[in-house]
C-alpha cells in the first residue's frame, strides 16, 4: 500500500501485519529505502524534559500508581451492523457517542501511520493535507515481496513466464501464493492460506504444554488466570525466538501465581514437536495452492519465504523438501548460522551434528554472500571450525574436542524424545546403555588397548541408530 | 511499528476488510478525527508514554523524590509497572533506547533493600532469552552490580533476584559466562548451595547445571570447590524442584568426571544410598505426587545408570513411565489471546472450535453478516499488477 504527498513528491509504503507494521520511505540521498521501525528507536533523545513545576511533577507521579491494569487493555468500542448490514465502530468518549463507518477508519489510521512517517522526515504538513493524503495504489501483498527481492529485474534465460511461489507466515495469518512473473507484469494466480495461522499460535502451543507442566508440578492451574498467560506467553515467545539458533532455552517467570515461581526448560526438538501438525497444515496448504493452480511443484522457479515465523529452522527445513530441494530466497539477513556435520550423507542433517555457532552483526546481504570457512585438525585430533566475513571481519569459531561430545550428543537425543516413537523401549536402554559404556572407554586410560572393543561398541550404537 | 497503544495494524486491516467501495463515504470532519484519536488513545495506555514517565522518575536524584513525598514503596511500585511492560520484548529493548536501562541499573545500588531486588527481578525479566538488552547490559556494566549483589549482598532476596537476573543476563551470551568465571562466580554459587534459602538454592543449582552442560571442563572446577558434597546433600532437600535440580547436577558431573580420578567406593556407596532412598520415597508416593516427579524418577534413573552400569528399579517397578503421561496438553491459550478483530475478518479455520470462539466474543455484535460475506469470497484471483 502505498500513499503520496502530491505537493513534495514523497511517496511511502506502508505494510500491515499482525504483529508488525513498517512504515518505509525511499531516501534519496542515501539511495535506499528506509525503514522505520520504531518512533523510539529513531528519536531516542525525544522524551519529555524535566519539569520544575512541583505540583505538575507530583500529578505525573500519581499513575504511577497501580490505578491501571493492563489486563484492562479491552478493546474500548463495539462494533456493530449498521445501516445495509455494515459493520460500524461506536464509541464512547466524555459523554458523547459517535459512530464511524470502516472507510472513515481506515482514513483516520492512515493519516496516523503518515505522521509516523513524517515525523522520521522532519517534515511539516498542514492539517488539512494529511486529511487530503491520496492513495497511490494498493498492492496485493505476494507482489511486494517479490519485487522486494528483485525478481522483477532479473534477466529473463526462458522466452516463456517465471513461476513465483510466496510463502508468508507472519505473526497471525498464513498466505500462500503462486505469481507469475513474464515481461514486467507480475500476476497473481492462486492464493490461499490460513487467517488463524501463525506465531501467535505457536506461542499458544508452548503456552498449553507449560500450562499442563505447571498443573502436574505445582498443582495450580493457572488456565483461567489472564495475567499468568500473558506473562508466560511473552516468556514462550521469547523462549521460540532463541530455539532458532540454540537447540535448547530456559524459561523462567517471577510470581506468576500467588507467589508461585515456575522455572523450565525446553528444547527445540519438543518444541517441533509441540508444533510438527500446525507445520504440516502449512505444507498441506502449499500442496492445496499449487493443485489450485493445476501447476506441479517441479515447474516453480523461485520460492520466496516471508514472514517472521518463516525462520523458524523446522519451516525452513520442511519447505525445501517439499520442493525438492529447491533453494528458497531470504536475503538481507545480517547473522549467518554454520553447523558441523560429521558422516558423509548427501543431506545434511542425516549426518551427526557436532556443533554450530552464528556469525551475526552483518550488513543485511543477498543469498551467496560469500564467507570464508575453515576447518583445521591439530596434532591431537582435535577439529576447529571457522567463519569469517571479509567486509566487517567478523568472525567465530568452535573447537569439536572429541568422540565423547558426539556420545553426549547422542545420549541428549535419546533424552529428548527425539526418537522415543520410534525405538521400544528395550532398544532405547541398549542404546543408552552401550553409549555409557563407549563414552567410559573414550575416557578410560585403556583406551589403545581396547580400540577393538570400542569399534564393535560404535558399530552397535550406529546399527541402532540406521535402522 | 510494535504493538503500543491503540492496535492500528488491526484496526487498519479490519477496516479495509469491511471498505465498501461502491459508495462515497461523508467527508470526515476535522473534528470527528480529533475526537476518535483521543477517543482511542484515553481508553488505552500508552506503553512507551508511561516508560518514559518511569525513566523520567528514575533519573530524579533521590532526594528530590523524597522532598515530592515519593517514599520507597512508591519506586517499588513503579518499577512493577515497569516489569510488566518490559514483558514485550520490544518495549525490553526500547527501554535502552529512551534512556530508562541505565538509571535502572542505578537502582541496584539502592540503599534500599527491596528497591534493589525489585531492581534485579526487572532486569531479569529484560534480558531473559533477550540477545539484544543481554549487550546492552554487559556494555552498560550491569554485571558488575549484579555480582555483587549476588556475591555480598545482606539481604537473602536481593541475593536470590541478582543470580536470578545473572542467569538470565548470562545464557547463551558467551561474553557473559566468561565474565561471570573470571568474577569467581562460582564461589558465590557454592555460597548460595550452602544458604538454607530454598529459592537462591534453586536458582543456584539450574544455573550450575547450564553451566557444566555448556562447557564439560567446568566439572573440574566445581569438583574441587567440593560442589559433589553439596549437591547430594540438596538431592534429598524437602523441596522437589530443589531435589529435581540437584540430582540433574550430579548427573553432568557424573557424565563428565573420569573414572578412578575423582570417584572413589565411599562416594560410590554414598551415591548407591542416595539413590536408593529416593527410589524408596518414590515408591511411596500417590499418582498425583509421581506426576510431581516425573523429572526426578527420570533422572534418577538416568544417574544409577551412568554410575552403576544397569537400570534403576524404578523400571521394574513401572515408576519410570507411566500410562498416559504423553498426552498432549489442552487447548487453554487460544481462547485467551484470540484478538476480536481478527476472529470477523478470518478464514474458515480448522479448528473445530472456532465457532465456539466467535458465539462468545461479545463485542462483535454484527458480525455475523459480514462474516457470510467474507466466506463467499473465493480463494483463486486473478489480477494484473505492475
Amino acid at each position: 500500500m502505498t500513499k503520496s504527498k502530491e505537493d513534495h513528491g514523497i511517496a511511502i509504503g506502508i505494510d500491515l501485519g499482525t504483529t508488525y507494521s513498517c512504515v518505509a520511505v525511499w531516501q534519496e540521498h542515501h539511495c535506499r529505502v528506509e525503514i522505520i521501525h520504531n518512533d523510539q528507536g529513531n528519536n531516542t533523545t525525544s522524551f519529555v524534559a524535566f519539569t520544575d513545576d512541583e505540583r505538575l511533577l507530583k500529578i505525573r507521579l500519581l499513575p504511577i500508581q497501580r490505578t491501571m491494569s493492563l489486563d484492562k487493555m479491552l478493546w474500548p468500542f463495539k462494533v456493530v451492523a449498521g445501516t445495509h448490514d455494515k459493520p460500524m465502530i461506536i464509541l464512547n468518549y466524555k459523554d458523547e457517542e459517535k459512530h464511524f463507518c470502516a472507510e472513515e477508519i481506515s482514513s483516520i489510521v492512515l493519516a496516523k501511520m503518515w505522521e509516523i512517517a513524517e515525523a522520521f522526515l522532519e517534515k511539516r504538513v498542514k492539517n488539512a493535507v494529511i486529511a487530503g493524503l491520496n492513495v497511490m495504489r494498493i498492492i496485493n501483498e505476494p507482489t511486494p515481496a517479490a519485487i522486494a527481492y528483485g525478481l522483477n529485474r532479473r534477466t529473463n534465460n526462458c522466452v516463456g513466464e517465471r513461476k513465483i511461489f510466496i510463502f508468508d507466515l507472519g505473526g497471525g495469518t498464513f498466505d500462500v501464493s503462486l505469481l507469475t512473473h513474464k515481461g514486467k507484469i507480475f500476476q497473481v494466480k492462486v492464493t490461499t492460506g490460513n487467517g488463524h495461522l501463525g506465531g501467535e499460535e505457536i506461542d499458544n502451543r508452548m503456552v498449553d504444554y507449560f500450562v499442563k507442566e505447571i498443573k502436574r508440578k505445582k498443582k495450580v492451574d493457572i488456565s483461567g488466570n489472564p495475567k499468568a498467560l500473558r506473562r508466560l506467553k511473552t516468556a514462550c515467545e521469547r523462549s521460540k525466538r532463541i530455539l532458532s539458533c540454540a537447540v535448547a532455552t530456559h524459561i523462567e517467570t517471577y510470581a506468576l501465581s500467588d507467589g508461585i515461581d515456575f522455572c523450565s526448560s525446553t528444547t527445540r526438538a519438543r518444541f517441533e514437536e509441540i508444533n510438527m501438525d500446525l507445520f504440516k497444515e502449512c505444507m498441506e496448504t502449499v500442496d492445496k495452492c499449487l493443485t489450485d493452480a493445476e501447476m506441479d511443484k517441479s515447474s516453480v522457479h523461485d520460492v520466496i519465504l516471508v514472514g517472521g515465523s518463516s525462520r523458524i529452522p523446522k519451516v525452513q527445513e520442511l519447505l525445501p523438501g517439499f520442493f525438492n530441494g529447491k533453494d528458497l530466497v531470504y536475503d538481507n539477513q545480517s547473522s549467518v548460522g554454520i553447523k558441523v556435520y560429521e558422516d558423509e550423507r548427501t543431506r545434511a542433517s542425516d549426518n551427526n551434528l557436532l556443533g554450530s555457532f552464528s556469525l551475526s552483526g552483518l550488513p543485511p546481504a543477498p543469498h551467496g554472500h560469500p564467507f570464508d570457512v575453515c576447518f583445521a585438525i591439530d596434532e591431537n585430533g582435535i577439529l576447529s571450525v571457522s567463519a569469517k566475513e571479509k567486509t566487517t571481519g567478523n568472525s567465530n569459531k568452535i573447537v569439536i574436542t572429541n568422540e565423547r561430545e558426539r556420545f553426549i550428543q547422542m545420549e541428549n537425543a535419546l533424552e529428548n524424545g527425539n526418537l522415543s516413537s520410534k525405538l521400544c523401549s528395550e532398544d532405547k536402554e541398549k542404546i543408552s546403555s552401550a553409549i555409557t559404556k563407549a563414552t567410559k572407554l573414550l575416557e578410560g586410560e585403556n583406551q589403545n588397548g581396547e580400540i577393538d572393543v570400542f569399534e564393535n561398541l560404535f558399530e552397535r550404537v550406529i546399527g541402532k541408530f540406521d535402522f | 511499528m510494535a504493538k503500543e497503544g491503540p492496535n492500528w495494524d488491526g484496526l487498519l486491516k479490519w477496516s479495509i476488510a469491511h471498505s465498501d467501495g461502491t459508495r462515497p463515504t461523508r467527508n470526515l470532519s476535522e473534528e470527528d478525527r480529533r475526537w476518535f484519536m483521543e477517543a482511542m488513545q484515553s481508553q488505552t495506555i500508552d506503553v512507551v508514554k508511561r516508560m518514559k514517565e518511569i525513566t523520567l522518575v528514575m533519573q530524579t536524584p533521590e532526594q528530590v523524590l523524597k522532598d515530592q513525598g515519593v517514599t520507597p514503596a512508591d519506586i517499588e511500585d513503579m518499577l512493577d509497572e515497569l516489569q510488566e511492560h518490559v514483558e514485550s520484548i520490544d518495549m525490553a529493548n526500547d527501554l535502552h533506547s529512551i534512556g530508562g536501562l541505565v538509571p535502572l541499573l542505578g537502582y541496584l545500588k539502592s540503599s534500599h533493600a527491596n528497591i534493589r531486588a525489585k531492581a534485579a527481578d526487572v532486569v531479569t525479566t529484560i534480558v531473559q532469552n533477550n540477545p539484544r538488552s543481554q549487550q546492552l547490559v554487559m556494555e552498560a556494566n550491569g554485571f558488575e552490580p549484579l555480582i555483587s549483589n549476588f556475591s555480598s549482598d545482606p539481604d537473602v532476596t536481593v541475593r536470590t533476584k541478582a543470580l536470578g537476573a545473572i542467569s538470565s543476563l548470562i545464557r547463551h551470551n558467551k561474553q557473559g559466562i566468561t565474565v561471570f568465571r573470571l568474577a569467581n562466580g562460582y564461589a558465590a554459587l557454592k555460597d548460595a548451595l550452602a544458604s538454607e534459602n530454598v529459592r537462591f538454592q534453586r536458582k543456584a543449582l539450574n544455573l550450575t547445571h547450564y553451566l557444566l552442560h555448556e562447557n564439560n571442563s567446568d566439572c573440574n572446577i566445581v569438583n574441587e570447590l567440593g560442589f559433589p558434597r553439596l549437591l547430594m546433600h540438596l538431592a534429598s532437600s524437602e523441596d522437589s524442584d530443589v531435589r529435581e535440580a540437584a540430582l540433574r547436577g550430579l548427573l553432568e558431573l557424573a557424565r563428565n568426571t573420569q573414572d578412578g580420578k575423582d570417584g572413589n567406593e565411599e562416594d560410590s556407596e554414598k551415591m548407591k544410598q542416595l539413590l536408593q532412598e529416593r527410589i524408596n520415597n518414590i515408591s511411596l508416593m500417590s499418582a498425583e505426587d509421581l506426576g510431581v516427579v516425573r523429572e526426578e524418577r527420570q533422572l534418577v534413573d538416568s544417574l544409577w545408570s551412568t554410575c552403576f552400569n544397569e537400570p534403576s528399579s524404578l523400571r521394574e517397578k513401572g515408576l519410570l513411565v507411566l500410562p498416559g503421561e504423553d498426552a498432549p496438553p489442552p487447548d487453554v491459550a487460544s481462547k485467551f489471546f484470540e484478538p476480536p478483530l481478527r476472529s470477523s475478518t478470518a478464514n474458515p479455520s480448522s479448528k473445530k472450535d472456532s465457532n465456539n470462539e466467535k458465539k462468545e466474543i461479545p463485542l462483535l455484535l454484527g458480525s455475523g453478516p459480514s462474516l457470510a460475506d467474507t466466506n463467499n469470497q473465493g480463494s483463486n484471483r486473478e489480477n494484473a499488477n505492475s
